[in-house]
């Protein structure tokens, strides 16, 4: 899809780059805070999963920078962000990168030591593995990301803060959901308008950590895989069907964003310019270098080996 | 779908159409049968298979609300009696968190037809409790080979939280639970072993790195402790090891391979379990030789592992999915659509790309059978069978052999060639044309005006015998064969040939050829036009050999008779026949004629021309049969279609099905697509009703007719042509591969012959450095067999965004019949691809029974809803009355059926309608009982393809690109003042509505930015005013810009209009719905 037609269809793609996001999710994470207020009176935060960081940029700009700019501003006071990634992404203001492995307990610590001992008031997670199109198996390795990212959250949130983290709906979601309520009193499942219909994406808003009384991270898996075995549906294949009928859980469920803003799933003509000519920003942040790059670099050699071969079975 | 219960309804679980996730060959001793069945998971079902016969055996529901996601068996007795065997095996199928234990028993009757005589059973032998984690990997085993009881088996569980549990399958309990201290996310993992003490992890992680570990005792306790109590309390320690019954186990870890850059999707383990190849999300697979230090007491075949450490294959287009690996070969499959096979040494071999959609997610290698069995998100299992493809090297090593087993490679010269060793020049001899005629018969024509006959014996020598030489030095150009059943010699066969010469010359050569050497009976000439204007030579399979065609460079089709002057004396071979001029047919685009075909009983003549028109010009009879016509007659179109295939050249044409007073056209061109018109004769009138696009072709020669099929636009079975520099035989219902021969391109001289099964019967010759290559398989019936290649039903393999049932009663009911096929039910799906397609299935019955393409949208634009429509609602009003009897006769017998709709819409405003053949449901009636008792023991893959109803592109409507080209002209309007009645009266009638109806007729803005937005939804009715000639078929859109837009398409004059915009939503509409009030009757006009 060229970039002008993807303009068109796409209308936070465009915004995105009006506004010089590096991604479109970073208004998923705006609307968010539109509904729930995340970002009040936070002082230190985690971002997750950040490349290529879109959401670090909001957070940057909706905390870091506004304490800067303010004339009472002191350097001590401004908030902390840190963003973990396996990947290196392209610096941001205000943010402090780790390089680390979120299943890793010993990136917690790191964490940590950039808070000088204090812990974050909110932990953010926009990460998502490749989608294979087998959506059972999407889901399920999104959320084992989401709990491996729990590892980092039991060992670095303080009491009270807040969790959110991107989740694929699916027939698991309630598992999910239950698995979460262990650690937040207050769960709800967001669906930001940016984030389109025909997407299984939607976000998980936990509020107010608040572990189990005596609770010790190193349990944390156990604890988990509780809720995924209960006692009551052993004889069930689906994971989360004992939620259904009488155990039904009921997930709070939200629509966010400015509902007469922008509809994702909407096209909107691109605005006329005077003389006629509607030019395309090029992304904020082209792709980084995609894994399958020595791929590409080694296709011309490989196919160059097969015609050597077809020449040769021709001459046989 | 239940048949009597009207009083009860329920909601029954059917078969499921998807990706296929888990496949599993089940082998048989030797004896019993050669090939291996095959067990699928689909969904949360199995499905056996017998390879032999393609047919399906049994399905299973194993699982509920989970996908099958890996099956693994194990061969455990077979008794044999007189009557039958008995074939024992047990089955571990697992999904997310669960494995569940099965015996699967196959009873093969002895005796009976292979078929029929299998009976198979399916037990549940335990459910094991549910996992704290996804099931990875599931792998049958002895137990411990030191201490345990000999015989019992283990199974061995692979968890996502890379911990192995041991399940002891005769006492149903964990005996063993390790995890791996290396926490990580996995996406993959594999086990190796035969006992606890060999076993071995491989983990494939999402970042990038193999974990490969092993289980060892943390010391060596005496096995005399008493076994535990059932392990199923909850308290468990976890911690990296687990005291068990009488041993503690722990994890080691053996190796971390590293050189990914992508997360791994699977590992394969080597049988020896001395190498590894896993695939990734780089694109790439890996070569591991796994370095263990107790590997010393291995077998001899680890010789070849350390060399092949590291080997890296790259040549998928997009992330590898799955693998497997041989002592050989290396096989890879592809979200690419592609199976690619590899030598050990990395280098590719050979590539299979057969499947659509999202990719191939399973492949599986069966090397004592030569069988590849590929299946994929788009629901097809494919089975290729590699005839000898690989001959195992003395070093261990691949080595490319013959490109199949069977076929005889024949290379020849034209035995007057050598005389010119030097320069080749314009008066050099070489080939000009070849013509196969049988699968051992050749026509060769040379440049030197040489005709030879070139007979391809079984020792793979070529008896040449020169015909005659038409003329001298004067090149041959063009050459026609018409094989007969001879009259002359009884069992033999006479071929007419036809040839064009340079300087303007037609000779026709008979040559009557049976076991002995071909021999020319009768030879004459006449000059057919001037020199250098006789391109083509055309003979007519309808018409015989009484009539040729010969063709010009400016689009002139001239028809020659052929008479013998004395008919009486049939063996006067010398005779000299008389030819005549009958007919001159001019094309109205002058463009040189490259393919024709002509009905006698129709009277019709088509032609296909250089750039993609087809011609249709009368052909009298009487023109025909008139023996003394004295004066050739100069013919002109009835009617023509200009390019059907773009700009690119028609390469064949052909009168496909004939009915009473239709006729359909059939035409193939470079464009690589394969066009259906008809051709109406009492209005004249032809039309486009479809098309197919071979995408693995870029030149389609020809496609080979398919009788036997019930199927309309299917009628064609293969597809004969290019694809670069390669000739490509498609099988169009499997859609397989047949023949794949590099060649040089379509420019070359070259011809080709299939037989009845073009899969065991092709020859293919072409022409290379002066020399004649002839590829020819020929399997005689009996002497081998093919098996079946697609065992299940094709689909989407992409994301659908829409269905709709299509219902037969209704289509029945409005076509007063009875119901005949209540049996069937079809469902309509529209994918993001752009694609339709129409399926069928019969409830009760075990399998889907067919799928097929009706169409794409145009450039593919995703569809994002369907709707059917069949009801007519006929107003009756003062028009009927004033309207006298007959005038409704004609409106009857016009539209004898109420057209049956299929609209799809989607993206960038796209609106197709389809509409449902008409078609003589008395010829259907039989093929379809017949086919519905095939069904539960069909065996051929074609049978479950062909289907009975069928649809026809009838209009697509998308706003004009740029706003200029937007015309919606006054007159246009005006047209549609007639309908306007109709449709105002119309739009009042439904409640939905009222009231929002505005009856603007709102001519379509151009705007330049709008072609963008996308279609979300659709519904439809249609509407006729009795005693009048149209039918309107309103439609209701939801666009993505918000609104919900009226539309009118006037049948059957193919018109579409924008009838009225309905009040603006504020956000996008996504599902629609329209509900039909009847008001009071007659309306008010």
């Amino acid at each position: 899809m060229g970039k002008a037609s993807r303009d068109k269809r796409d209308i936070y793609y465009r915004k995105a780059k009006e506004e010089g996001w590096r991604a479109r999710s970073a208004f998923k994470l705006l609307q968010i805070d539109e509904e729930f207020n995340i970002f009040e009176g936070v002082k230190r935060v985690v971002d997750l999963c950040a490349a290529p960081g879109s959401w670090s940029q909001v957070l940057s700009r909706r905390l870091y920078l506004p304490a800067k700019l303010s004339p009472d501003s002191r350097e001590s006071d401004l908030p902390l962000i840190v963003a973990i990634d396996l990947q290196p992404m392209a610096p941001i203001e205000g943010v402090i990168q780790v390089q680390g492995d979120i299943t890793n307990a010993r990136t917690a610590e790191v964490v940590i030591r950039h808070f000088e001992g204090c812990k974050a008031d909110l932990v953010v997670c926009d990460g998502a593995p490749d989608v294979t199109g087998l959506h059972d198996m999407d889901e399920f390795v999104q959320s084992q990301l989401i709990l491996a990212g729990l590892t980092i959250v039991t060992h670095v949130l303080r009491e009270g803060g807040k969790f959110i983290a991107k989740i694929f709906r699916g027939k698991d979601t309630s598992l999910l959901y239950c698995q979460l309520k262990l650690f937040f009193p207050l769960v709800t499942f967001a669906k930001p308008k940016s984030s389109r219909n025909s997407s299984i994406e939607a976000f998980a808003v936990c509020e107010n950590y608040s572990p189990p009384e005596g609770f010790n991270p190193k349990d944390l898996y156990r604890l988990l895989e509780k809720v995924g075995s209960p006692s009551g549906g052993e004889d069930l294949d689906c994971s989360s069907g004992w939620l259904e009928g009488p155990n039904k859980v009921y997930i709070p469920f939200l629509a966010c964003g400015d509902l007469s803003g922008y509809d994702s799933d909407r096209s909107y003509p691109l605005p006329k310019v005077a003389d006629g000519t509607y030019k395309s920003l090029d992304p904020v942040q082209p792709p980084i270098a995609p894994p399958y790059k020595r791929a590409l670099e080694l296709k011309k050699a490989s196919s160059h080996g097969i015609q050597e071969l077809e020449k040769l079975s021709l001459d046989s | 779908m239940a048949e009597e219960t009207r009083t009860q309804w329920s909601l029954q679980c059917s078969q499921y159409l998807g990706e296929i996730s888990a496949l599993c060959f089940l082998h048989f001793p030797t004896h019993l049968s050669s090939l291996p069945f095959l067990l699928a998971g689909s969904g949360s079902q199995l499905m056996l298979y017998d390879l032999e016969s393609g047919k399906m055996l049994r399905s299973f529901h194993v699982f509920d609300g989970i996908r099958v996601h890996g099956i693994i068996c194990l061969f455990t007795d077979c008794t044999e009696g007189t009557v039958s065997s008995k074939l024992g095996f047990q089955l571990a199928v697992f999904g997310e968190r669960r494995v569940k234990l099965f015996s699967l028993v196959i009873e093969l009757f002895l005796g009976t037809q292979n078929q029929s005589g299998v009976s198979v059973n399916l037990n549940l032998l335990h459910l094991l409790p549910k996992f704290g984690n996804w099931v990875l990997d599931v792998c049958f085993m002895k137990g411990f080979v030191s201490s345990y009881n000999e015989g019992s088996h283990c199974l061995a569980i692979g968890c996502s939280d890379n911990s192995v549990h041991v399940w002891d399958i005769l006492n149903s309990i964990v005996i063993l639970e390790v995890q791996s201290p290396e926490r990580c996310l996995l996406y993959s993992m594999r086990l190796w072993g035969d006992n606890i003490e060999a076993l071995r992890i491989a983990s494939g992680t999402i970042f990038n790195e193999i974990l490969v570990w092993k289980v060892v005792p943390k010391y060596n306790a005496p096995s005399s402790t008493s076994p535990m109590e059932d392990h199923n309390d909850q308290s468990y320690p976890f911690s990296n090891h687990v005291l068990f019954h009488y041993q503690q186990f722990e994890a080691v870890h053996m190796d971390k391979l590293a050189g990914h850059e992508g997360s791994i999707f699977r590992i394969t383990w080597s049988s020896d379990g001395s190498n590894l190849v896993s695939v990734s999300d780089d694109r790439s697979a890996r070569v591991w030789a796994v370095h263990t230090e107790i590997n010393g007491s291995d077998k001899p075949g680890y010789s070849i592992a350390p060399e092949l450490d590291g080997v890296v294959l790259f040549g998928h287009n997009a992330r590898v999915w799955d693998c497997c690996i041989s002592d050989s070969l290396i096989v890879t499959a592809g979200e690419d659509c592609t199976c690619r096979m590899w030598g050990l040494d990395g280098k590719q071999l050979l590539m299979i790309k057969e499947h659509i959609g999202r990719g191939i997610w399973r492949c599986l290698y069966d090397a004592n059978s030569s069988l590849l069995i590929t299946a994929g998100f788009d629901s097809a299992i494919k089975v290729h069978q590699l005839h000898g493809f690989w001959s195992k090297g003395l070093d261990g090593r691949a080595e490319v052999k013959e490109f199949i087993d069977r076929t005889e490679i024949f290379t020849a010269h034209i035995p007057t060639s050598s005389e010119h060793n030097g320069l080749m020049d314009s008066k050099s001899e070489y080939v000009r044309c070849l013509h196969f005629t049988c699968e051992d018969s050749l026509y060769v024509a040379t440049n030197q005006g040489y005709l030879y006959h070139a007979k391809l014996s079984k020792t793979r020598d070529v008896k040449w015998t020169e015909l005659v030489q038409i003329s001298n030095e004067v090149p041959i150009v063009c050459m026609d064969v018409l094989s007969l059943k001879s009259s002359e010699l009884s069992g033999g066969v006479e071929d007419w040939l036809a040839v064009g010469d340079g300087k303007g010359c037609m000779t026709i050569v008979k040559v009557l050829s049976d076991v002995s050497a071909p021999k020319v009976s009768l030879t004459f000439g006449w000059q057919a036009g001037m020199e250098r204007q006789l391109l083509g030579t055309y003979w007519c399979k309808s018409l015989g050999y009484r009539y040729i065609f010969t063709t010009d460079p400016i689009g002139t089709l001239k028809l020659w008779g052929l008479y013998d002057p004395s008919p009486s004396v049939s063996h006067s071979s010398a005779g000299h026949y008389n030819v005549s001029l009958i007919g001159e047919f001019a094309s109205c685009f002058g463009i040189r004629i490259l393919c024709m075909d002509a009905s006698f009983e129709e009277e019709v003549l088509v032609c296909g021309d250089l750039r993609g028109n087809l011609v249709l010009f009368p052909m009298l009879k009487s023109l025909l049969l008139n023996t003394s016509v004295a004066s050739e007659e100069k013919m002109s179109p009835i009617n023509y279609f200009k390019g059907v295939h773009g700009i690119s050249s028609v390469s064949s044409v052909s009168f496909a099905r004939l009915s009473s007073n239709q006729i359909e056209i059939c035409s193939t061109g470079g464009d690589g697509c394969i066009c259906y018109l008809e051709y109406d004769r009492d209005r004249k009138h032809l039309e486009f009703i479809g098309m197919k696009q071979v995408k693995e072709l870029s030149l389609i020669q020809s496609v080979s007719e398919d009788n036997d099929s019930i199927d309309d636009l299917a009628s064609g079975r293969y597809a004969a042509g290019f694809a670069s520099v390669d000739f490509l035989i498609w099988n169009l219902i499997t859609e397989t591969k047949v023949v794949q021969i590099p060649c040089g391109g379509w420019r070359r001289p070259h011809s080709y012959y299939l037989g009845d099964v073009p899969e065991m019967k092709n020859c293919f010759a072409y022409v290379k450095d002066e020399m004649i290559y002839i590829h020819r398989n020929w399997i005689l019936d009996g002497e081998g067999k093919i098996i079946p290649r697609n065992l299940h039903v094709q689909f989407h393999g992409r994301e659908m965004h829409s269905l709709c049932f299509v219902s037969e009663n209704l289509q029945l009911r409005a076509n007063g019949k009875h119901n005949l096929y209540s049996r069937f039910s079809w469902i309509a799906t529209g994918c993001e691809d752009g694609t339709v397609r129409l399926t069928r299935y019969t409830p009760g019955v075990e399998n889907w029974s067919a799928s097929k393409l009706l169409g794409e949208h145009v450039s593919g634009s995703a569809v994002r809803s369907i709707c059917c429509v069949s009801e007519i609602h006929v107003f009756a009003s003062e028009a009927n009355t004033i309207s006298d009897g007959t005038n409704r006769q004609v409106v009857d017998t016009d539209n004898g059926e109420n057209p049956f709709l299929l609209i799809s819409v989607g993206a960038k405003r796209v609106l197709t309608s389809w509409l449902l053949r008409n078609r003589r449901l008395d010829k259907e009636e039989a093929l379809a009982d017949q086919q519905y008792s095939e069904i539960g023991s069909s065996n051929k893959p074609s049978s479950g393809v062909s289907s009975s109803m069928s649809f026809q592109w009838l209009s697509t409507d998308m706003p004009a690109k740029y706003s200029s080209s937007h015309k919606y002209p006054e007159d246009a309007e005006n047209f549609v003042g007639a309908a306007e009645n109709v449709s105002s009266t119309k739009v009042d009638a439904i409640s939905h509505f009222q009231g929002k109806g505005k009856m603007d007729i709102k001519p379509c803005l151009g705007d330049k930015y709008e072609d963008d937005w996308r279609y979300m939804a659709v519904t439809a009715f249609l509407v006729k005013y009795a005693g009048s000639r149209l039918t309107v078929c309103f439609v209701v859109v939801a666009c993505s810009d918000a609104t919900v837009a009226l539309r009118a398409l006037i049948l059957p004059y193919r018109l579409w209009f924008d009838v009225a915009l309905l009040a603006p939503q504020s956000s996008p509409v996504l599902a629609l719905q329209h509900v039909i009030v009847p008001i009071c009757l007659p309306s008010e006009g």
